[in-house]
């Protein structure tokens, strides 16, 4: 019970700030428990719940009620959401505080929709986990889902309703919505983000019921709408491809992300990944090709990587046609001349060759008839891709966007309800969506911050996470999933279906009520539904689809409208892609994400013109020089940053930045890239200029020397660059599948070049004879194996690391002073070619050396080594001399050199784990294994009167990442997985030489090339 | 009322080392000869014995070491065993330098303390401060006194043997200062 | 015998390490007449206010560290140590000289040394003092400092006698305890002077006090002759020991350039260089504001500066063997630690630490620079510039890249590490100066025993 009160007490504490003064009250938290209330007190609590959620129950006076509740917990648990809903681990009732509970849920993200599960501290949600029961997230998650929890309790959410700036009642956006009700709705408009609910479908055909000339519009600046025209070309219809990377043994990338940034990545790396995990030298692996023009995450992972520009993807395609229709595919090729690239034509045989588990993925920068082309051919080769199909409310149709644009300059539009998303700041720059809003009577804007749309609206309701809302969504293959609220609304906001109801039916209904009778009614139709419901609240999803896969026959697909977009000499091609970070730039406050160092890049708190080495060389730039690019006569400017591996005609711009808004975290950080992005040029245009100007911009990347790039200093060029090279084949231990086959030992080779005097064991070097005294052979010995085979670098083992060990946020100063705190780093190096260089990926925590380097310098003995084999830090022992950081070979220590916790908003305070302790200024901090997850699963064991078991502990790295490339367990238990893991050949010390015996070790790399196509040979033999 | 001594002030160095033989050889015991700096050759003339100090400070150093060792030895074997970088309780190669530093440092008290020990300093007070001559002895002087309380002391005779044996300026001193 | 002869012999007899007519009357007021003026010279005065200054920027600086964390510094991730580091080896460098010249060359009976050991000895107080400061001050929580003395506690928490960072704690304390001693021992017989020659009573009172009642008395110049003898004999290992242990804050590492078994031998003899350079800008400033040619003479000056040249060329020796072993050792990470240095970012400290530190020092070999007064005294600060620079060298380069390429990073000092760095020569200055005004700024005792007729065989027989 302390507990509770310790954790909750400051969340109500009142601070300073008017502002956080108010919210501090509207939380859904009990005041302490400091006034325990008489039953009765519990029975009126009863009867509330029987009222719907905006009873007029005073919020103070709710907050005893719960009090009164969990004081007499037992009877019935913290009704936190007044309506039930079932706990995921133990349905059993009544909180024990301290012990987390965990809810199913679903993260909607749009129109895809991810199982997750919500940890619950004393009725609190701090930690997302992905929902192994959801075909979606399989248990794992990414980087959104993970930092989702800091945009929960994002301090600068809009609060209730506005009109006009002032503070109005719910009840009066109910009397304006029925006056649109009572009017024909006429010059009524609805502009929605992608959403797959259920519900919102059923709501979309009311809708179209009530307003008959309404206008229904879906739009995202990043979306599919190529991809689906199409398959609507290949196939005759809409539909959703869902692409089973688990069958597919080549799969062709054509500049898709499928791994990063494009949709559904959990599930795409999953089972990529699932076929890159080697047994044994025998063991065998998919392939992956990728032609792309800048370095994603995909082309990092690639086994053979084509850089090709964005406009010259249609003339690859024609090649790839014509090479497959030499090889019996039925491709009209007339037009296509032949360059006989080797590339292409080893890919097109190997496509043939693998007929029925080979697919070919086409990136979102593809035009229509480029992705009909592939779905031709996947049709062809028997891709393993299910079709399913997809409704209208679901998907961005920027025809119908065209159309209300239209409308809205007629002045044809009265009244605009944007639900979501934020036009004002992502339509295509030609639109001038702002001025034309100027010609609306009303506009609603729901959304969570006060944004650039809001500031044009007149109405603005604040929109709820959805940890605090009922809702539903749909995977692609049709499961319908529930969301379920975690936590009472904290800032009164709503969702979009709370805002639709009354505008449908001209009058409210319980949220709750109209989603469960929808569910009932079309969704699980079960005679007792009761059942049906709580277990789908349990699991998170509705275990029968409502879709079917459908079979398709591909009509022949015309060549000849694959035409190159030609950049001329001295001009580039700007190509538009969604941030890994901000996506588009929804997640502009989130702190985490903003520091998040990007894949490849390793940029934070910016986005900058990613050029090429050679672009960077011919224009004379540097890092984080300002460029000017004009496009279309629009011009913007932005730092740039130099990419290996990006092609010489492109530029890659990042869009989600440079927003204008009430974020203290993400208000003018970086560039916004949309004043560049015309409704002609949506994913990429060519024929931009650039000028190179005078001025520097510090650009904050954690990761100085790509390896590739010299720091210009003098004497020094490209000392650094050289080194780098040399250490790679010993840092990232690499070799192809045919190497390792001929030398499965390969991993060793690159130790003994090292070790002092061959012949002897690291341990001859030990001063201390007899050997130490301490038996790591007993008990459990915590291990980890991270195989950088199926690692893709998608950097969610480090944000879910941030989330469980509330691993504070530095800012961009910090970061350039080098004192970014992350416990999990993402290294990247780049070998061989700069313009298309072979990535090594490698995540790198404390190792927890056995013989640790740290430890003993320590002159406060504050880390130290515990029974289990684990290197501890204990921070109230800490005087914070940074020897042990400095003896770190891996240099995996992170320091305080601030307080730099000592401004976080009481909100924001809520979503730390109160498992973790917060550390203070001038503390020394690393990786601890996730001991807090060590100590909860073995009192749990024992609470059980059982042994703990492999599995039990899962560390927040590995739960999160999606390629299940990380392992954790007890190296004494033989048949544990990291036991496993640790007894493959492939298996490495990073660094081993140095005689650390670290309890992290790696799985070398492979790269499954194509003889054909091998550039360079024997990359880690020598 | 009691005289403290005697005194009488010589030339130089060797002046005084003549002196110190004479007054030896007289048979004086509480005697003492003062100079700006330690003269060489003074000792056997005054026939001292060699200085025990030595003793006390080889003493000290040895506690100190001992201490030293023991202090680690004890923290690490008993009090607050730790497993650090898996290195054994029983590191005595890392306990040497603090040994020997506690060593130095106990004998180097052991030296200071022990010279003020055997020199019965600090006394601030003391008669020969009676002398306002005698305040040169810190400078430029070289003084020869004998106590009252020496077996062979006799205010005349020893006068007259110091005069003898070329002292100048004599003084007698008493115990306790009198405007 | 006459004064004349005597004055004759002491020119010829003392090797000029005396000058001109001098006799225990002449020594005493001289030396003793400094810390008597009325009045401070006013170069003094101005030095004085100069490093009063610079300690009240310490002090602010201080303040401010305190109170943000050590965050306002340069240092980062790689480069967890930075300028306190690099200043609290440079500081204890220079603190050597003292106990050096006191106690071996007491033990060689190098009576040269007489005349500027004291003169060390203070110089070696006031650089540890300084030097002291930093260890304390750079941790992350400088209020749990006292976490480092093994102090009993409720909670059983010892430090960690593994840790070269307590060995060096534990030395340098013992080296300055010493040296304190040392220096007050020697100080006991001119406090005596000093008290005797009084003109107030409150002089004499203080001084009297501090005298602890010294009377010149054979009995006491035996214990007290043995006592001195002794400490010589143990702070010259202490002495020796200390930047080994210092030394070890590195060697003990495993990071490459820092884990190198020559770096005791090769700290020491740069800690000696260091702290010969600083007695020798001292020195030469002192002899020419309060005209003390005749005591702190020419010879003196050679001499030093040929100790100069054997420890600078033992240091340059050292950087070449590092050279040579990194390549021999087929070690990829120590010999790239090292072409780094040379050639990497930082190649412009390498080079100056070089110039400094070993061509330098190579102009002594010929007399006449060693004799060069302006030239000594330019050549002493560039001897201290280029050790800093070999701290910074060691520390810096060896951490800015060392085993992942991926965790390199550049590093640069903010104001606040130049305010405290600067801060502590206020501190420095202001105790040295103090010194110069109230104590005698040679050993007057030492120093008589330098003329002929102090000895009692001299003369006619």
């Amino acid at each position: 019970m302390s507990q509770i009160k310790n954790k909750n007490q400051g969340f109500v504490k009142t601070n300073h700030n008017g502002e956080e003064k108010v919210n501090s009250h509207q939380f859904g938290y009990w005041k302490g428990l400091k006034d325990i209330s008489s039953t009765d007190d519990y029975d009126k609590y009863l009867k509330q719940s029987e009222h719907h959620e905006d009873s007029n129950v005073s919020r103070r006076n709710f907050l005893s009620l719960v009090a009164a509740s969990v004081a007499l917990a037992g009877l019935e648990g913290c009704k936190k959401p007044v309506q039930k809903i079932i706990p995921y681990v133990d349905a059993e009732i009544g909180t024990i505080p301290g012990i987390p509970k965990y809810y199913a849920s679903t993260m909607p993200f749009q129109n895809n929709a991810i199982g997750v599960l919500i940890e619950n501290h004393d009725e609190r949600p701090v930690k997302v986990e992905g929902n192994e029961k959801h075909p979606t997230s399989l248990g794992k998650s990414n980087t959104f889902s993970q930092a989702t929890v800091l945009d929960m309790y994002d301090p600068d959410r809009a609060r209730g309703l506005k009109l006009d700036g002032k503070k109005v009642a719910w009840s009066d956006y109910v009397k304006y919505a029925k006056s649109i009700y009572d009017s024909n709705g006429e010059g009524l408009a609805v502009l929605l983000q992608e959403s797959s609910s259920p519900t919102l479908n059923v709501l979309r055909d009311n809708f179209a019921k009530t307003y008959p000339n309404a206008d229904w519009v879906v739009y995202d600046p990043i979306n599919n709408e190529n991809l689906y025209l199409g398959i609507k070309k290949a196939f005759g219809k809409k539909m959703q491809p869902y692409n089973r990377l688990e069958n597919a043994q080549t799969i062709l990338s054509i500049g898709s992300d499928f791994l990063g940034c494009d949709d559904n990545n959990i599930y795409h790396t999953k089972k990529f990944a699932q076929n890159r995990k080697l047994e044994n030298e025998n063991s065998t692996m998919n392939r992956l090709y990728v032609v792309e023009s800048s370095m994603t995450l995909t082309g990092a992972n690639a086994d053979h990587r084509l850089n090709v520009s964005v406009g010259e993807f249609n003339s690859v395609l024609k090649e790839l046609c014509s090479e497959l229709k030499k090889l019996g595919l039925k491709t009209d090729a007339r037009s296509v001349k032949t360059s006989n690239n080797l590339w292409i034509k080893t890919v097109a045989e190997e496509l043939i060759k693998n007929k029925g588990n080979c697919i070919i993925l086409g990136g979102n920068h593809l035009s229509a008839e480029a992705h009909a082309v592939i779905a031709m051919l996947n049709n062809q080769l028997v891709a393993p891709i299910d079709y399913y199909p997809l409704t209208k409310s679901h998907v961005t149709s920027s025809k119908d966007l065209g159309v209300l644009c239209k409308k809205m300059e007629k002045g044809a539009v009265k009244n605009l309800i944007i639900l979501g998303g934020n036009p004002v700041y992502n339509t295509s720059a030609d639109l001038e969506f702002a001025t034309l809003m100027k010609n609306v009577e009303n506009i609603v804007h729901l959304s969570n911050i006060y944004d650039e749309t809001s500031k044009h609206s007149n109405w603005h309701i604040a929109e709820s996470h959805f940890f605090e809302t009922w809702g539903d969504a749909m995977t692609y293959d049709g499961y319908p999933s529930v969301i379920q609220p975690q936590i009472r609304p904290l800032f009164q906001s709503k969702s979009v279906i709370e805002i639709l109801i009354p505008l449908v039916y001209g009058k409210e209904k319980r949220s709750y009520d109209f989603i469960k009778d929808i569910w009932k009614r079309k969704i699980a139709k079960q005679s007792n539904f009761e059942n049906t419901w709580n277990k789908i609240l349990h699991n998170g999803i509705y275990n029968k689809a409502l879709l079917k896969a459908q079979g398709v026959r591909s009509r022949n697909v015309s060549l000849l409208s694959l035409t190159d977009q030609k950049t001329k000499e001295n001009q580039f091609e700007v190509v538009f892609v969604a941030s890994s970070s901000m996506y588009d730039g929804r997640y502009a406050n989130n702190g985490w994400l903003q520091e998040l160092p990007k894949p490849i890049t390793h940029l934070t708190w910016d986005n900058a013109a990613l050029i090429s080495m050679s672009v960077a060389k011919q224009l004379n730039v540097k890092n984080g020089q300002m460029l000017e690019i004009t496009l279309n006569k629009k011009t913007v400017k932005i730092p740039a940053w130099i990419v290996p591996g990006q092609n010489k005609k492109t530029i890659t711009l990042e869009l989600g930045y440079g927003r204008d808004f009430n974020g203290r975290v993400g208000h003018g950080v970086g560039f916004n890239m949309y004043p560049l992005r015309t409704t002609k040029s949506m994913r990429y245009g060519s024929g931009a200029t650039v000028k190179v100007l005078k001025e520097k911009y510090p650009l904050a990347g954690t990761q100085d020397h790509y390896g590739l790039e010299s720091d210009d200093l003098a004497l020094s060029k490209s000392l650094s660059a050289d080194e780098t090279q040399n250490r790679i084949p010993e840092l990232v231990r690499q070799a192809t599948l045919d190497e390792y086959k001929d030398h499965p030992d390969f991993v060793k080779h690159a130790v003994e070049k090292h070790l002092p005097d061959k012949g002897r064991e690291l341990k001859d070097y030990s001063m201390y004879n007899p050997e130490p005294e301490y038996d790591y052979s007993k008990g459990h010995q915590w291990g980890m194996s991270i195989d950088l085979t199926s690692c893709t670098g998608c950097n969610a083992c480090s944000i879910a690391c941030q989330s469980e060990n509330n691993i504070p946020v530095v800012g961009k100063q910090q970061v350039l002073n080098g004192r970014e705190m992350h416990w999990i780093r993402i290294d990247n190096y780049f070998s061989g070619d700069p313009d298309n260089p072979e990535v090594s990926t490698q995540s790198v925590a404390c190792v927890h050396c056995e013989l640790a380097p740290c430890e003993t310098v320590c002159p406060v003995a504050a880390t130290t080594h515990s029974t289990d084999g684990v290197n501890q830090m204990a921070y109230n022992r800490c005087v914070g001399t940074r020897y042990c950081a400095n003896n770190c070979p891996y240099k995996v220590r992170k320091f305080n050199f601030y307080n730099f916790t000592k401004d976080t908003p009481e909100v924001v305070q809520m979503a730390m784990n109160p498992d973790v302790s917060m550390r203070s200024r001038g503390v020394m901090e690393k990786c601890t294994y996730c001991y807090q997850r060590v100590s909860e699963a073995r009192i749990k064991a024992s609470n059980e009167r059982r042994e703990l078991v492999d599995g039990d502990i899962k560390t927040a790295c590995q739960q999160s990442c999606p390629a299940g490339a990380i392992v954790f367990g007890d190296i004494n238990d033989s048949q544990s997985e990291v036991s496993k893991a640790k007894r493959r050949n492939r298996d490495y010390a990073l660094l081993g030489q140095l005689g650390t015996s670290p309890r992290t070790t790696y799985l070398a790399k492979i790269r499954n090339q194509n003889p054909k196509l091998i550039t360079n040979h024997a990359r880690a033999l020598h | 009322m009691k005289t403290y001594g005697i005194i009488a002030k010589f030339d130089d160095p060797s002046a005084l080392v003549h002196a110190a033989e004479q007054i030896k050889d007289a048979g004086f015991k509480n005697f003492d000869c003062h100079s700006p700096f330690p003269v060489h050759g003074l000792d056997d003339a005054m026939g001292l014995k060699r200085s025990k100090l030595g003793y006390v400070i080889g003493v000290c150093g040895l506690i100190g070491a001992l201490f030293g060792f023991g202090l680690q030895t004890w923290v690490h074997l008993s009090e607050y065993p730790m497993n650090i970088s898996g290195k054994p309780f029983f590191a005595y190669p890392a306990y040497f330098i603090i040994t020997f530093e506690l060593m130095v440092l106990f004998s180097a008290f052991g030296a200071v303390f022990g010279m003020m020990y055997f020199n019965k300093i600090p006394r601030l007070h003391h008669p020969l401060f009676y002398s306002e001559k005698f305040s040169s002895v810190t400078s430029d002087a070289f003084y020869v006194s004998i106590e009252s309380s020496d077996p062979k002391y006799d205010e005349k005779e020893v006068e007259d043997f110091l005069k003898k044996i070329g002292g100048k300026d004599i003084e007698i001193l008493k115990d306790e200062y009198e405007e | 015998m006459s004064e004349a002869v005597i004055k004759s012999r002491a020119q010829k007899n003392s090797e000029e390490l005396l000058l001109g007519d001098q006799t225990f009357t002449t020594i005493t007021n001289d030396i003793s007449g400094i810390p008597e003026q009325k009045k401070a010279p006013i170069q003094w005065k101005l030095a004085f206010a100069l490093a009063l200054s610079l300690v009240s920027v310490f002090v602010g600086a201080l303040g401010y560290l305190i109170w943000e964390g050590v965050g306002i510094w340069g240092v980062n991730a790689p480069i967890g140590w930075g300028w306190a580091i690099i200043n609290f080896v440079w500081w204890v460098g220079i603190g050597h000289a003292g106990t050096l010249i006191s106690a071996i060359l007491h033990l060689f009976r190098q009576n040269w040394r007489n005349s500027i050991n004291r003169f060390a000895e203070t110089m070696t107080l006031f650089a540890v003092i300084c030097a002291l400061i930093f260890p304390g001050i750079h941790i992350g929580r400088i209020w749990l400092a006292y976490w480092f003395f093994p102090v009993p506690n409720q909670m059983a928490m010892w430090p960690n006698f593994r840790s070269p960072l307590i060995w060096d704690f534990f030395a340098v304390f013992t080296y300055f305890t010493v040296s304190l001693l040392f220096w007050y021992t020697g100080l006991i017989p001119d406090l005596a002077t000093l008290r005797d020659r009084a003109k107030t009573k409150l002089r004499k009172k203080i001084y009297g006090f501090f005298a602890l009642g010294w009377r010149g008395g054979n009995r006491q110049w035996q214990h007290y002759e043995l006592a001195y003898l002794v400490l010589a004999g143990i702070a010259t290992p202490l002495v020796l020991s200390v930047h080994s242990v210092v030394s070890s804050d590195f060697a003990v590492s495993i990071i490459p350039g820092w884990h190198t078994t020559i770096f005791p031998p090769y700290f020491v003899a740069g800690a000696i260089y260091s702290g010969f350079g600083m007695v020798m800008t001292l020195v030469i400033a002192a002899r020419s504001i309060y005209n003390l040619k005749h005591i702190f003479t020419i010879s003196h000056l050679d001499k030093m500066a040929q100790i100069m040249l054997l420890t600078g060329s033992i240091v340059g020796y050292s950087y070449v063997m590092e050279f040579f072993i990194a390549w021999y050792s087929g070690n990829p990470y120590e010999s790239y630690a090292f072409i780094n240095r040379a050639l990497g970012p930082y190649w412009w400290a390498y080079w100056t630490m070089i110039s400094c530190n070993v061509i330098l020092p190579q102009f002594f070999w010929f007399k006449r620079f060693r004799t060069h007064v302006p030239f000594l005294f330019i050549a002493s600060i560039l001897v201290n510039i280029g050790m800093w620079f070999e701290r910074f060298v060691i520390v810096v380069i060896s951490l800015h890249r060392d085993y992942m390429p991926s965790a390199w990073a550049m590093y640069s000092p903010t104001i606040w590490d130049i305010a405290i760095y600067l801060g502590t020569f206020g501190i420095f200055f202001t105790g040295f100066l103090l010194f110069l005004r109230f104590l005698p700024m040679v050993s007057m005792t030492e120093i008589k025993l330098v003329l002929p007729e102090s000895n009692p065989q001299h003369g006619d027989h």
